[in-house]
């Protein structure tokens, strides 16, 4: 099928070596329309949907910020922000987002990251990465991770 | 069906197809054709004569003038921002994201996306055109931290850079690895401004960053860098008597270079220096720093730990640097402030400067 | 001899009973996958518009003055087709130059619509049935308008989809599939109104 010629530049942006280093496919071959559709699909059968996370996720992000390079408990969570000077652009070319990662751990041991880019691509696209991506999020992981915040 | 006919078929179809192409190759040369075009930049200061047809961005700088820019002309990074004030056309939709309602008022476009088609006047910051593009060896590199490089750059022979201690340079990546393109991020410079024949640049390595991991894997003594600057408003204003200056982590790199500069032109300010990090490892040229402590009294230095360890015997401030500045910066008074860090660490420490009086016009930092 | 319907009729007909994507299913590729936004369909809507008209305008005099006279009528095909395809590229430039503001908003889209089969199919059609240059020029901008208009029809039913629930097996293309043929029994309705061919 046809591409829409307003996703050729948002396709480029997404590969290895154009934005960040690794991109934001892995070793994804779905096109990234394709991915968004099944995850909201994998969001929607778990009840929730990204904007929903991706608040989550900022509030995590947000009250630790403050003391970035240190681990702080936020409701229940170990959180540790990493800033990082400089910023990066979205691929869908609508934000810069500053680079930042956050490295979640609940009570449970298990562990997640993310970055604000990520954060922004989830909540304004829709998009939690490419399989084998860097940063990807297992969308039913992720909602299960961030349940205790409801 | 005999010989004849397949004979016309080729020779109509040919006399077609030649047919339209002659035509788009008129139109081509009729259209496509933007002859010469002037440029007038502020005001009739410079006038440039260049070929219509390409991008702004890259007809500037083919006239040795470089505008700012981290994407290379993709419209991805937002920098190369001029006053277009004539023959621009409208805002495209690939600007959209990119230019303020502020700034469509004063006729701010990505001059990577403008295409020069007929006689512009433009708007072009007065500092932009003191930019040069060097071709650098890297003579030095030193671990400072376990995630900060510091890379001494010696300019080409005969050439020299002026700039304002503070200023950044835009630093090139050749393609490495898995990156087929080159890429360019901006640093700060850390050396002297008096020193105008070397740069120094302290690196610090970004998780899958494109070129912080060139540098820190790949980039050897001995390689050429290509470097484009200076550029950036963050230098000294020195309306004032004392400077409090900030910073963390890879951000000491242009506070450095301002500490020396007011030394070394034997400027009156007092500055204080409060110096974020969050363990012992974190921190670096601590020697330096307090050396210069105790060769000029004017300079304080205040480096803070946040999570010193028992065995670290860490003598100076605990706690983040907002801590440090909200006890030992009681007000504005006569004061500016510098920061550089992270943008998590700047909208901290702005918060408590706020409280403290400073304003917009007393605070600088970079940007980027 | 052109046939003698009202030009009128016939624009009113192209869009509503002979709409080109939900009567003909022409141009369906380009119909599919640009129709997840809405102002994205917009824009090629409106592309597809302009298009067919130019190259009903260009193709129907070579039609009437250059192949019937020849007897060339084997090669009417190629030679449809180059023209679109010049005619586009010109179009392109021309707009690059004298109406940048259109060329941001339709320039991504000309090259994809020049191997879209509405418009080598509003031009077969304008052949097939004799039209005069009045018709054809009224019936290519019907037609355009009612691809146009079945386009964003789509895309504003695949913005509501994409925010809900589906099963699996119909997400993407399936669905607009199924979407397009409830519209095109929609559309049968007007044939009530008059119909050409």
């Amino acid at each position: 099928m046809k591409e829409n010629p307003r996703h050729i530049p948002v396709v480029e942006s997404l590969r290895e070596g154009i934005l960040s280093r690794d991109g934001f496919m892995g070793e994804d071959t779905r096109p990234f329309t394709d991915i968004i559709l099944d995850d909201a699909a994998v969001l929607a059968s778990a009840g929730t949907n990204a904007v929903e996370l991706a608040d989550k996720m900022t509030r995590l992000t947000r009250a630790a910020l403050a003391q970035a390079g240190q681990e702080v408990v936020v409701e229940g969570y170990r959180v540790l922000v990493e800033d990082y000077m400089g910023r990066i652009s979205c691929p869908f070319r609508d934000h810069r987002a500053p680079k930042r990662n956050t490295q979640v751990w609940d009570n449970a041991g298990r562990q997640m990251s993310w970055t604000a880019l990520g954060v922004h691509l989830i909540r304004a696209h829709g998009f939690f990465q490419g399989q084998g991506a860097p940063y990807r999020l297992e969308p039913a992981q992720l909602a299960d991770f961030l349940r205790a915040l409801d | 069906m005999n010989f004849s006919v397949i004979l016309t078929t080729v020779g109509i179809l040919a006399a077609v197809s030649a047919g339209l192409s002659v035509i788009i190759s008129v139109a081509d040369a009729v259209l496509n054709n933007y002859g010469t075009c002037q440029l007038d930049i502020n005001n009739g200061e410079k006038l440039l004569s260049v070929k219509g047809g390409s991008s702004l961005l890259s007809l500037l700088a083919s006239e040795k003038i470089f505008i700012p820019s981290a994407c290379g002309g993709k419209a991805t990074c937002g920098l190369c921002k001029v006053g277009v004030l004539e023959g621009g056309g409208p805002l495209l939709l690939t600007e959209e994201p990119y230019i303020s309602l502020e700034e469509r008022k004063q006729h701010i476009r990505l001059s990577c996306q403008v295409k020069v088609k007929t006689d512009m006047k433009l708007r072009i910051p007065e500092e932009l055109f003191n930019i040069k593009e060097f071709l650098c060896e890297l003579v030095e590199v030193e671990d400072m931290t376990y995630d900060i490089k510091r890379l001494r750059l010696k300019l080409p022979a005969g050439e020299s850079i002026k700039f304002k201690a503070g200023q950044f340079v835009q630093f090139y990546s050749k393609p490495y690895g898995k990156v087929r393109e080159e890429a360019f991020r901006a640093y700060s410079i850390s050396s002297k401004a008096s020193e105008t024949d070397h740069l120094e640049l302290l690196i610090r390595l970004v998780p899958n960053g494109i070129v912080t991991t060139y540098v820190h894997t790949a980039l050897q003594v001995g390689d050429t860098v290509r470097l484009s600057g200076p550029y950036g408003d963050f230098y000294l204003r020195g309306d004032c008597e004392e400077l409090v200056m900030i910073a963390g982590g890879s951000g000491l790199a242009p506070i450095r270079s301002l500490v020396y500069d007011v030394i070394e032109k034997g400027l009156p300010h007092k500055m204080r220096f409060f110096f974020g990090a969050n363990t012992m490892r974190d921190l670096y040229y601590m020697e330096e720093f307090t050396q210069i402590e105790r060769d000029y009294p004017q300079f304080k230095f205040i480096p803070c730990l946040a999570r010193p360890a028992p065995e670290d015997n860490w003598q100076g401030v605990t706690g983040f640097v907002t801590v440090a500045l909200e006890e030992q910066v009681a007000d504005s008074v006569s004061k500016e402030a510098y920061l550089c860090g992270s943008p998590g660490m700047l909208d901290a420490c702005i918060k408590i400067l706020k409280t403290k009086g400073f304003t917009d016009e007393t605070i600088f930092y970079d940007k980027f | 001899m052109a046939p003698n319907i009202s030009p009128l009729i016939i624009f009113i007909a192209s869009i509503f009973t002979s709409n080109m994507i939900l009567n003909n299913f022409l141009g369906m590729c380009s119909y599919l996958s640009v129709s997840t936004e809405y102002k994205t369909a917009t824009g090629l809507g409106m592309a597809v518009t302009l298009v067919l008209v130019l190259t009903t305008a260009i193709n129907w005099p070579i039609y009437t003055y250059l192949i019937v006279p020849s007897n060339l009528f084997y090669l009417q095909y190629i030679i449809f087709i180059m023209v679109i395809a010049a005619t586009v590229q010109i179009l392109e430039m021309g707009m690059d130059r004298y109406t940048p503001d259109l060329h941001a908003k339709l320039g991504i889209f000309l090259p994809l619509i020049t191997v879209n089969c509405a418009i080598l199919g509003v031009i077969l059609f304008m052949v097939i049935r004799n039209y005069s240059f009045v018709q054809a020029l009224l019936f290519s901008f019907g037609s355009g308008l009612g691809w146009w208009l079945a386009i964003n029809m789509l895309a504003a039913i695949r913005e509501k989809l994409a925010t809900t629930k589906l099963p699996p097996g119909v997400k993407g293309p399936a669905l607009a599939f199924i979407v397009t043929g409830i519209m095109a029994m929609a559309f049968i309705g007007f044939s009530g109104i008059f119909t050409i061919q």
